[in-house]
């Protein structure tokens, strides 16, 4: 009921985060989905994709020691 | 800056973005670099390539300023927002040989995809065949990433790695004030190690000073708002995402109204400035550039910005790209450099469709490991 899907989209670069997620979103008709990402542009990427499907998006930083 | 940094990232940033690009490209060409040339991250490549003594074409070697610009202005944009992350490990290799690949391509149509869309905008019909090219290469570089295409994840690199290329860059701005000359050899000809031309295109350009300028500012505005020409159209065809295509609609729009405000407007096909006039290969040429540029995720302007964010493996392609413009000029792949002949190199044709078949098994072969 309440399972997040995982979509690891980490140190992947342009387009494959937009990509993942784009096939994700086809598969997720509702729920929720977490996308680690590791670079700016595609935390925009990956957010503008779940906010043009009409999905809310919370964006979460982590540490950066995490993130490198 | 956040607020700058905030309209940069936007839809309007994009917008500006273009706009800026499209206003400065044909005014470039006002101060001096050569017709429909204001920026082509290729032709540039190439002078440079030729400037290094990579390729010993008489009328294609400066060391553009604009391409030091782009990587440096992007650095700036990066050091002030936080963005400098250098990375690496996403298949280097193969991100040089696409830089090659591409290069090939952009040679024979005479332009990246920038210049293809100035060209456009200076009124260079030749330029619809490459840009239909360039939407079909991208197309198949489409279905490639669909079928689990995959250059990798990178991973975190030490901070010296991303000031690798920022550092060439500074490198050969000294090297272009400084032009350092070994002497002369006995029929009086200078023996580099930095070669610049005296005639044909590479001896056309801007003043130093406001192409570095220019480049620098546009480099700047880039990284910020990711302004892509191949994720414009990949986005679009795509996912049906228009926002990186209003950036390259307004640079198409600006360069079109500077050019007609500057008298730079010539409609036609033929004696257009540094063009070939053979659409077959126009548009062949620029299928394997836009695949090649698809499989490595950008076109080559936005391979210069992230070279400028820290990305070695875009630092890869952009050495590939230099390397392979010196080859296609030596090789006689590249179009002819001369206005009066418009012709294609004897052995463009051939290398195409090589790259082509080349960047197909990439796109084949390439998929990511499962963990």
């Amino acid at each position: 009921m309440n399972d997040i899907r995982i979509i690891d989209a980490g140190e992947l670069s342009c387009p494959q985060p937009a990509m993942l997620t784009h096939e994700g979103l086809h598969k997720l008709a509702r729920g929720a989905a977490q996308v680690p990402v590791s670079s700016s542009t595609a935390r925009e990427n990956v957010s503008h994709l779940f906010r043009n499907s009409c999905w809310g998006v919370i964006i979460e930083e982590l540490l950066k020691a995490v993130l490198g | 800056m956040t607020s700058v940094s905030r309209f940069l990232t936007s839809r309007w940033g994009l917008v500006f973005t273009g706009l800026a690009a499209g206003v400065l490209g044909p005014v470039l060409v006002k101060f001096g670099n050569p017709g429909n040339m204001g920026i082509s991250v290729s032709c540039f490549s190439r002078d440079i390539a030729g400037a290094l003594g990579l390729s010993s074409s008489s009328g294609g070697q400066y060391i553009r300023p604009e391409i030091i610009g782009f990587v440096l202005g992007a650095l700036i944009a990066a050091l002030i927002f936080r963005e400098f992350k250098p990375r690496t490990g996403s298949a280097p290799l193969m991100r040089f040989l696409l830089g090659g690949f591409a290069a090939f391509g952009m040679l024979v149509f005479i332009g990246c995809p920038w210049r293809a869309y100035l060209r456009l905008a200076g009124g260079d019909w030749n330029a619809i065949f490459g840009i239909l090219g360039l939407v079909a290469g991208i197309g198949i570089g489409i279905v490639f990433l669909r079928r689990g295409f995959s250059l990798g994840r990178s991973h975190p690199a030490p901070k010296a790695l991303g000031w690798v290329l920022p550092i060439i860059m500074v490198a050969l701005l000294i090297l272009l004030l400084a032009a350092p000359q070994f002497g002369t050899d006995a029929d009086g000809n200078r023996t580099g190690p930095i070669f610049f031309s005296t005639t044909g295109p590479a001896s056309q350009h801007a003043p130093i000073i406001i192409s570095l300028v220019v480049a620098l500012f546009i480099g700047f505005l880039a990284q910020r708002s990711r302004f892509c020409t191949v994720a414009a159209v990949r986005n679009m065809l795509w996912l049906r995402d228009s926002h990186l295509l209003n950036g390259l609609m307004a640079f198409i729009g600006a360069a079109f109204i500077t050019n007609l405000a500057l008298g730079q407007f010539h409609p036609g096909f033929v004696d257009q400035p540094l063009a070939q006039t053979n659409e077959w290969w126009n548009f062949g040429s620029m299928v394997m550039a836009g695949l090649a540029l698809t499989l490595a995720g950008g076109c080559p302007a936005r391979q210069l910005f992230l070279s400028g964010e820290g990305d070695a493996d875009a630092a890869m392609f952009v050495i590939g790209m230099t390397i392979g413009a010196g080859f296609a000029q030596n090789y006689s792949i590249a179009s002819c450099l001369c206005p009066a002949d418009n012709a294609m190199g004897a052995f463009g044709p051939a290398a195409v469709i090589a790259g082509l078949v080349i960047c197909i098994i990439i796109g084949l072969v390439m998929r990511e490991k499962e963990a």
